[in-house]
């Protein structure tokens, strides 16, 4: 007779593993406290990089929206004051495409049609690659080659048959190679010297063009006529091949007013009277201390403003601005210097990003620490294994299956992973931010990324969970394994 | 199993008795160090169903490992364990889960509940592994601490708790399936002489009311005094087998 029909032992209800894990947990909170702690200033860590990243690239994208109406005034100051040489010309064309302001300034200048533009772009571009090579040459090799020309004018001096053969026959001897077969270059030759005349009609022409622009400017310096740009001048550039749109035309307007201004503040440091009752007025002992910025903060409040005003009548400076509008030009630049400074910050880092706008250092930092968490936590569980031998041991003599122990390991890791992800979160977010706006003050705080925060809490969450149940496996396996023998054993 | 079918059992030859647990050349090798112990030796034995066996021996006599492989708790390095036919070498994991889930009951010197629950939620947690529903282990957890006395206490946990009153809670909890097979392992070692008798006499009740195999290890005299066979280990093996009837123990000389 056999009594004793042996199953399978039924498989807990998740709900039922939850429910003694809980009661366990609450049990063993000094333990979860530590695990907690782990997960929590790991998580926190990541979190702050994270926010940080992403508050930093929010901000980086609003400067340089910020940045560039100023960028438009330099580049339109720079346009139509600066003349330009043949290289300015060569570098300038080759960034040309069809349907841009500068194409049809380049046809203007030239008077040549598309095609022939672009060939002299294509040449352009061919150019700046063997300018290269001849650039990269030792002086005594280059003069073997090409005698005492430097620069373009090689183009010109190989244009001759024995200077070309001479080129020919020393080449081999050189060790180097020409950045393309030497078909290529005896045709891009002809070619350079074919399309000569067009280039030298783009310089003349521009040259025109600039003269004709300081006409329409009636002789003043740059800054005063945009400062003064209306419909009339816009139409009268864009005869000469400065295609300004309306829009350009009103930013550069409003900001080379405001540059107008603060520029005849600053030059009154030039005045050494101005400058004495300044630093007398201020208590600044050193003159050469007497910087614009120092000049600028003071006269952005309404009573430096009004002084200043007071000691332009005093030493006959003629000055035809109220006090709001000193204030506000000062304030303008102000914000302008703010805006300089943080662009080189900002801008100036030269480490490239590798994932979610992190360099290659912060990923393995990050990796490194995720790592330190997982073997604490590993460790953390372990010792919570040990101190709950006899637990553990009674239980699979009450007839718990090595699943049952397992899970319940992973889901006690699971909650307290979940626990420390929110704590490390909200702190980490919370440091991340404090960070942030003191690096790149009222830009992060005006530009503040709120969705892309709020994924990343949840993202880091998530981490925090996985990463204690992949810290929790090991220890898990552990008590699983233990031999239900070791309830017999009494301490 | 009623009282009559339990004294014809007594009354019958040995051959005749249904037996719950028979050892063939059961031998556990243990390595310390290099040194090779033979915790079992060839031990051949069996126990029958109904009986009251108590195993005694001194420490490092095996005893221990008799009680594990009996148990289902670990395996044996040779021979053989065969509990009601079943040779419990051949089950796997769950299947072992099973086993002792609801044909063994365990009692432990260190009575090992578990501390974060009450004394209910303890005796209940063998069943929540069995699948029994809660409504029902609670009505059958709420009866077995009825029968250890402890109905009005089922709400305290381990630790406000005597001695006397956790290994209570600790039969109810090897009751809670009830098995057909109760271990054990000095159940009063830790208890004083007149809490000790509350336990004896919970276990005797067990043996003869519900007819349950107990096997006992234990040094108490009053407990060998109420066995129905008592067995001597020594050296990993089998000394001794005795008939209650054929021994004489004196209780109670120091008190």
């Amino acid at each position: 007779m056999n009594m004793f029909e042996i199953k399978d032992q039924k498989k807990l209800a998740l709900s039922k593993c939850l429910e003694l894990v809980l009661s366990g947990i609450q049990f063993r909170l000094f333990r979860a406290v530590i695990t907690v702690a782990i997960v929590a200033l790991a998580v926190a860590f990541l979190m702050t990089i994270v926010g940080d990243s992403l508050i930093g690239r929010r901000a980086k994208v609003s400067l340089v929206e910020l940045t560039k109406p100023r960028q438009t005034l330099l580049f339109w100051a720079h346009r139509l004051a600066s003349p330009m040489d043949d290289q300015d010309i060569s570098n300038t064309i080759s960034a040309a495409s069809p349907g841009d302001n500068r194409w049809e300034e380049f046809k203007t200048w030239g008077a040549c049609d598309d095609i022939t533009l672009s060939r002299i772009i294509d040449i352009a571009t061919q150019e700046a690659l063997y300018m290269y090579f001849f650039a990269e040459l030792r002086e005594g090799k280059r003069r073997a080659l090409v005698g005492r020309a430097r620069g373009r004018e090689i183009f010109a001096a190989l244009q001759t048959k024995e200077a070309l053969d001479n080129f020919v026959e020393q080449l081999p001897k050189l060790g180097k190679q020409l950045p393309a077969k030497l078909e290529d270059f005896k045709r891009f030759l002809k070619d350079w010297s074919d399309t000569a005349p067009i280039r030298r009609n783009i310089t003349s022409g521009h040259g025109k063009a600039l003269a004709a622009v300081q006409g329409i400017c009636k002789n003043k310096p740059i800054m005063e006529a945009l400062a003064e740009i209306d419909e009339e001048m816009l139409a009268a550039l864009k005869t000469h091949g400065f295609s300004m749109s309306a829009e350009d035309m009103a930013t550069v307007k409003i900001l080379a007013v405001s540059s107008l201004k603060t520029q005849r503040i600053q030059h009154l440091l030039k005045n050494m009277v101005f400058k004495q009752r300044f630093a007398t007025k201020y208590g600044v002992k050193d003159l050469n201390k007497v910087s614009p910025a120092l000049l600028f903060g003071k006269i952005s409040s309404r009573s430096g403003a009004q002084w200043f005003l007071d000691t332009m009548k005093e030493i006959n400076e003629p000055f035809k601005m109220n006090t709001a509008q000193i204030r506000e030009a000062a304030r303008d630049q102000i914000a302008r210097n703010r805006l300089i400074a943080m662009e080189a910050d900002l801008l100036g880092s030269t480490e490239k990003t590798v994932l979610f706008g992190f360099s290659n250092r912060m990923l393995w930092l990050i990796i490194v620490s995720l790592i330190v968490c997982i073997v604490g936590i590993t460790n953390a569980m372990l010792m919570s294994v040990t101190e709950l031998f006899n637990e553990i041991a009674t239980m699979k003599c009450l007839g718990a299956t090595d699943g049952f122990i397992m899970i319940n390991f992973v889901i006690e890791s699971g909650i307290q992973g979940f626990s420390g992800g929110v704590i490390g979160g909200l702190l980490g977010a919370f440091l991340g931010i404090l960070r942030s706006v003191w690096s790149y003050g009222w830009i992060a705080a005006q530009n503040f990324p709120v969705i892309e925060m709020v994924t990343a809490f949840a993202l880091c969450v998530a981490a925090g969970i996985i990463l204690s149940v992949i810290a929790a496996i090991y220890p898990a396996w552990v008590a699983a394994r233990l031999a239900p023998m070791e309830a017999m054993r009494v301490e | 199993m009623s009282e009559d079918g339990k004294k014809r059992i007594v009354e019958k030859s040995e051959e005749e008795r249904p037996v719950i647990i028979r050892t063939r050349h059961l031998k556990k090798l243990y390595y310390m160090g290099d040194q090779k112990v033979h915790a079992l030796d060839g031990v051949n034995v069996e126990i029958y169903r109904g009986e009251f066996l108590c195993v005694m021996g001194p420490s490092g006599s095996g005893k221990s490992t008799f009680f594990n492989m009996v148990g289902g708790l670990d395996s044996p390095t040779e021979g053989r364990v065969f509990i009601d036919e079943v040779d419990v070498a051949q089950l796997n994991a769950v299947e072992l889960a099973f086993l002792r889930c609801q044909k063994i009951g365990y009692i432990f010197q260190s009575y090992n509940l578990v501390q974060y629950m009450t004394a209910l939620e303890n005796v209940t947690v063998p069943m929540a592994f069995a699948g029994v529903g809660d409504d029902e282990a609670h009505k059958r957890g709420m009866g077995l601490l009825d029968l250890v006395g402890l109905k009005d206490r089922w709400f305290h946990k381990p630790i406000e708790m005597s001695g006397g009153q956790q290994q209570r809670t600790a039969i109810a909890r090897s009751m809670s399936n009830n098995p057909t097979l109760l271990l054990c392992d000095e159940p009063t070692g830790n208890l004083d002489f007149k809490t000790g008798d509350e336990i004896h006499g919970i276990l005797k009740k067990l043996n003869t009311e519900r007819g349950v195999t107990i096997i006992c290890a234990t040094h108490d005299h009053r407990l060998i005094d109420m066995a129905d066979r008592i067995m001597w280990v020594r050296d990993g093996n089998v000394e001794r087998i005795a008939e209650r009837k054929d021994i004489t123990v004196e209780t109670g000389a120091v008190e």
